[in-house]
């Protein structure tokens, strides 16, 4: 199969990955990070079914179904931990949740 | 692939960031008139920075190799075939051990959700 368009995929993953990167840095919203997180394991996706239309055995294709199955497993379980984070502290900026234990 | 991602984030995580950010954008920090969502960032220079030196070394890395010559080099041209055959196939065999796994996994997950989020 034709693969001349990999390059593309991998600079438009780059490109993805590093915006995750940068709002998982700046950005102090909880949910915007999570946000960022996700981006970020978007562009490992883009380039595990990029480099899979080597493969007959869509051996990159499968991994990438597995890290969606995981991403989304995650993204879950963050949520509900900011929810109750949020029901406590009344707030989701990550600047003034310091503390794990309760005073 | 492209139709299981679209499934998959239309139907979960936009729906859950949605719930999330206007479950978290009630009361408690109206004093501030702005949107939530638009928090300040803190440490920006840093923070693109770092960005901007990982996007310049990725794209330094994917510019200098040679994907497309390794790969006809290396590799016979294969055929499009009908990747939903092929996955469906792979999944009940060779990756049955990672698919029950997820579903285990998806499991313990909506159990933990429902455990962390239910009233104390």
């Amino acid at each position: 199969m034709d693969n001349s368009f990999l390059s593309y995929y991998l600079l438009t993953s780059a490109l993805l990955f590093s915006i995750g990167l940068a709002v998982v840095v700046t950005k102090r919203n909880v949910i915007v990070v999570l946000m960022g997180i996700e981006l970020m394991l978007n562009a490992v996706n883009l380039n595990l079914v990029a480099f899979s239309k080597n493969d007959p055995n869509l051996q990159g294709q499968m991994f990438a179904l597995f890290v969606i199955v995981v991403a989304v497993c995650e993204s879950v379980v963050a949520l509900a931990i900011i929810l109750k984070a949020y029901e406590y502290f009344k707030t989701v900026n990550l600047d003034e949740i310091s503390e794990v234990k309760e005073m | 692939m492209a139709i299981t991602q679209i499934l998959v984030y239309v139907g979960g995580i936009l729906v859950l960031l949605i719930f999330g950010v206007m479950l978290t954008n009630q009361g408690g920090n109206k004093q501030n008139t702005k949107n939530d969502i638009f928090t300040e960032s803190t440490n920006r220079i840093l923070g693109f920075l770092v960005a901007g030196g990982v996007f310049s070394l990725l794209f330094y890395t994917f510019a200098r190799a040679r994907f497309v010559d390794i790969q006809t080099a290396l590799f016979e041209t294969i055929e499009p075939t009908a990747t939903t055959k092929t996955i469906g196939i792979q999944l009940m065999t060779n990756f049955v051990l990672p698919f029950e796994a997820s579903g285990i996994l998806l499991m313990a997950t909506l159990i933990g959700a429902a455990y962390l989020s239910k009233k104390v």
